[in-house]
């Protein structure tokens, strides 16, 4: 049986202005509206109108044989709402086809689960209701921040209604078993796990463009092939969707690959299927046992690339010290402001890793450098603090 | 009374500034011209640098003849001033400006990685040229503290000689290692006496184990002078301590404060503010800073420290203080111009310097001004002059903690401090400064120059020596019974006490040494010297007695250790 599941996450952080020391305790707000606007439209017109329109072409062409899934942050559902009601009006256009599964995660793409259960709870229920509202589905597939997964996370999602869960697959936890399989987390009741062929998704995210590769250039004819080669159940195909148009550029080729993928693949007898078509249809192949955390970032797939540093440390750390006191005040202005604090984002441009990758991170980060973006986070963590006081 | 003809060689002097160098000798200029008759040549003058009584020289408006003809015949100054003209960049050198100014551009750490260990050999276009006759130019700095600083200062001590040499003056006063081999040159050319300045020691820059280059130019400098005037009491033990200079010549003088426009703002949080004014780096003591602030913060909630400046500990800083876990109490904020600056002073309730070792520390001065009581270190000058400030060893972190803490939480404390400080700073100015500067030249002049003014600085009352001043003007140069043998390659410093033990102290003692007895001296001196070959020394030595200098360069181009 040949399947593939073609997944995009996509999302967009509330970046921060430089939030100097002069700024605590007179100015509340702390993000770039800018510049958080500006990343919106150059990233709406170089990514998501251009894909948009072009799955909805291939939708009209395929019919019902064509279908993906999609995961959006509620970061960017609200930087859409506030700014872009266009872009987010051809995301519903698509999900009106009913081709399109919404993936569920975390409001802010937050990395709550490591640090409250409660707010992560809180968080992934406020996403729901936010699909809901726009799309018109509820979430059946979870995705958490960075794909961080492990056990626990799997039996805490089971509680609340979810019937499958995806996470990268992870060699050093397979044990020679092919990602092309679902499988079940120990503590598992019906949740399965579904998991990404990072392999054949790499060859495409990272290899497109590497001319030393011996398979380069790639074509969709010939990357169709391998999945429809590619033993298992079903290939899980997961990228973010701004790989096309920011990470490679319309000049790549990269649209045009996309374009030509899902008639390849039909070609290939390859049939497609969403996250929550494999957890219906296919059955697990065995345990995915995963006690700690871990990602699909960087080379040691763990937790190194949010919190990794003593400034990651320190700035998560004062930031969950406040949840108590925010979330009593019942404040939702002061709410949203402590929750919007919480994007990944954040925590990443503070990683002071050399990573093979290093190029890309500098190209993402707003700030001059991860000690310049602590000491912005950390000015606007303090003015928070001092609000918070007066709350108290 | 005839006015006293003082002739000052600078560097920094405004409106070319790069650091707070050029403030204080603005300030001594200035009020140095009041009482005596002030010639001040420096690298670079502009029309605004006009100063009322004052002959003032930039080396970039006129053509100066250097004739090398007169050279040979002050051959003697050579020897040593070569050793230092012909190697150029040594470890050390990375950060050489003396108050290197706080408004650095970024806010993260510069890199230092400069020149370190570089040497190169600097072709003096003025001496050793077998081509007599003279030369006619105009001195060019495009920087003041270049790459090629240490070949402007060479040159500049060129064209200063040369100047100098139709001026007619009574003292020379120089100011840091820039200017002393200027000061040495016109010293040798005029027989009158050098007084130097120390305004910042490489001491200061690098700490209490740099050694190469500028080390050496300040203690030959230092050895040389007739005077020194270190910027404070702490800078004047450093000066006989860690230069071994003569301390009956060393007359600390406290710079003098000017009044700074001040005023108050409330901060925009409520809780407190303690204020670390300066370059992020070693000297500064950012880590003591943060350590302090630390303790604070473990046992008063109602406390915010900021960190104010920039430089090559800045990420280190940073990452400790997260470590610590106060980075939501400890700011950072990087560069700040003067406005900023200000508006700091202004709202700051503690000033703290923790330096490490501080000459004087100017903004601890203006702190005080502001109104803030401070809490700084006992190695700075700063501690000398506010008599009423809270002080600790810099290393001291409980001590500072507590002084902190007893700031902000006693009012009374707090007034005290603050009212004292504030009379301390007031008795601070160039007039008194130049009444201690008077009396340095009183000491080297042999006669009384203060005109009764009494200094309040140098506490220590100095003997005059007016017979050894004078004597020291009457001994011809070749009459000097050391000469410097280090000049002689394969011969170093440990070399040379080795043979200044074994009698040989001249170049003719040592033109004349058997070669059998240097070996034996070597032998004597342990495994590490019996590699060293002396068979060439005694020839080199003939060279360097007969003053055959080009010879002898030539010669040693070709010799590789002594051998």
């Amino acid at each position: 049986m040949k399947n593939v599941c073609l997944y995009f996450n996509l999302h967009q952080p509330n970046r921060l202005k430089p939030y100097t020391f002069f700024e605590i305790g007179t100015d509340h707000f702390y993000e770039d509206d800018k510049m958080n606007k500006d990343f919106l439209d150059k990233i709406s017109a170089d990514c998501y109108l251009p894909m948009n329109a072009l799955m909805m072409d291939v939708i009209k062409n395929l019919g019902k044989e064509f279908k993906f899934c999609l995961s959006l942050s509620g970061t960017l559902i609200e930087q859409m709402e506030n700014h872009r009601p266009d872009v987010l009006a051809s995301f519903i256009e698509l999900s009106k086809t009913g081709q399109v599964e919404f993936i569920g995660q975390t409001f802010y793409h937050s990395l709550a689960y490591l640090h409250s259960i409660d707010e992560f709870e809180r968080q992934v229920k406020k996403h729901t209701e936010k699909i809901k509202e726009h799309f018109g589905q509820t979430p059946k597939v979870f995705r958490n921040t960075g794909m961080i997964y492990c056990n626990d996370l799997v039996g805490r999602l089971e509680e609340w209604g979810f019937k499958g869960v995806m996470g990268e697959g992870l060699g050093e936890y397979l044990n020679g078993r092919s990602y092309n399989h679902l499988y079940a987390a120990p503590n598992a009741k019906k949740i399965k796990t579904i998991l990404k062929n990072y392999k054949l998704s790499a060859d495409f995210t990272h290899r497109f463009m590497d001319k030393s590769w011996n398979e380069h250039p790639l074509t969709a004819t010939k990357y169709a092939k391998w999945i429809a080669e590619d033993a298992g159940d079903c290939v899980n195909i997961f990228m973010p969707y701004e790989t096309f148009g920011q990470h490679l550029s319309a000049e790549s080729g990269a649209f045009d690959f996309i374009k030509h993928l899902p008639y390849e693949l039909n070609k290939n007898g390859v049939s497609f299927m969403t996250a929550s078509d494999q957890v219906e249809k296919i059955g697990v192949n065995g345990i995915y046992d995963v006690h700690l955390p871990v990602s699909w970032r960087d080379s040691e797939k763990d937790l190194s690339a949010w919190s990794g540093n003593n400034m990651q440390q320190e700035a998560l750390q004062k930031l969950y010290s406040l949840e108590e006191t925010v979330i009593n005040s019942k404040d939702p202005d002061l709410i949203h402001v402590w929750s919007k604090l919480q994007t990944a984002d954040h925590f990443y441009y503070l990683n002071t890793k050399i990573a093979e990758d290093g190029a890309n991170r500098d190209y993402l980060s707003p700030y001059e450098s991860p000690y310049s973006g602590y000491i912005y986070y950390m000015n606007a963590l303090a003015d928070l603090e001092i609000t918070c006081k007066e709350r108290m | 009374m005839k006015k006293l003809k003082v002739l000052k060689l600078g560097w920094e002097f405004p409106p070319l500034i790069s650091g707070g160098l050029a403030i204080a000798c603005y300030g001594i200029a200035k009020a140095l011209a009041k009482k005596t008759d002030l010639t001040i040549i420096l690298p670079k003058a502009s029309q605004d640098s006009i100063l009322n009584n004052a002959n003032i020289i930039g080396l970039n408006n006129i053509d100066v003849e250097i004739s090398k003809s007169q050279q040979h015949s002050q051959s003697e100054v050579y020897k040593k001033y070569n050793a230092f003209a012909r190697t150029l960049f040594a470890p050390g050198m990375e950060d050489v400006s003396p108050y290197p100014s706080e408004e650095v551009k970024t806010t993260e750490g510069s890199t230092t990685t400069s020149s370190h260990f570089k040497t190169t050999t600097y072709s003096n276009n003025f001496s050793h040229t077998e081509t007599s006759s003279s030369f006619y130019g105009r001195f060019h700095l495009d920087e003041m503290y270049g790459d090629d600083v240490q070949q402007k200062v060479v040159e500049y001590a060129e064209y200063v000689a040369a100047l100098a040499a139709n001026l007619e003056f009574d003292v020379i006063h120089v100011h840091d290692w820039m200017t002393m081999l200027a000061g040495i040159k016109v010293k040798h050319q005029s027989g009158k006496p050098l007084v130097i300045h120390a305004h910042a020691l490489c001491y200061d820059r690098a700490g209490p184990e740099a050694r190469g280059w500028n080390y050496d130019l300040e203690k030959y400098g230092m050895e040389m002078a007739d005077a020194i005037i270190p910027v404070s009491k702490y800078t004047g033990s450093v000066v006989e301590r860690h230069y071994g200079i003569d301390p009956q010549k060393i007359f600390p003088v406290h710079n003098g404060v000017e009044p700074v426009k001040t005023f108050k703002e409330k901060t925009s949080f409520p809780e407190k503010l303690v204020l670390f004014l300066g370059r992020i780096t070693g000297q500064k003591g950012p880590e003591f800073f943060l350590q302090v602030a630390s303790k604070v913060i473990a046992e008063n909630d109602n406390v915010r420290f900021v960190m104010a400046g920039s430089g090559d500990k800045l990420k280190r800083v940073i990452e400790s203080g997260a470590y610590r876990k106060v980075g939501n109490k400890f700011h950072f904020t990087g560069f700040l111009n003067r406005e900023k600056v200000n508006k700091l002073l202004a709202m700051a309730d503690v000033y703290c310097m923790p330096s490490v070792s501080e000459p004087f520390g100017l903004s601890a001065a203006e702190a005080a001004q502001f109104g803030i009581p401070c809490v700084i270190s006992k190695q700075s000058g700063a501690a000398e002059v506010l008599n009423h400030a809270l002080t600790a060893d810099f290393w001291d972190v409980e001590l500072m903690a507590k002084h902190i803490n007893d700031l902000l939480g006693d009012k009374d404390l707090r007034e005290r401090v603050i009212e004292g400080t504030f009379k301390d700073i007031k008795t601070v100015t160039w007039e008194n400064a130049v009444n201690g500067i008077m009396k340095a030249y009183s000491y080297v002049l042999g006669y009384d120059v203060t005109g009764g003014a009494k200094h309040i600085v140098a506490d220590t009352p100095k003997p005059a020596k007016p017979t050894v001043s004078i004597k020291k003007k009457s001994i011809p140069l070749d009459k000097i019974q050391k000469d410097d043998l280090k000049i002689i390659e394969g011969v170093g410093p440990k070399i040379e006490s080795l043979l200044n033990e074994g009698g040989i102290n001249t170049y003719a003692d040592l033109s004349n040494a058997k070669l059998s007895k240097l070996k034996s001296i070597l032998e004597n001196a342990g495994s590490r010297f019996k590699r060293h070959n002396p068979k060439t020394w005694s020839a080199q030595a003939e060279l360097a007695d007969n003053g055959e200098w080009a010879a002898l360069k030539k010669w040693q181009d070709e010799l590789d250790g002594g051998v």
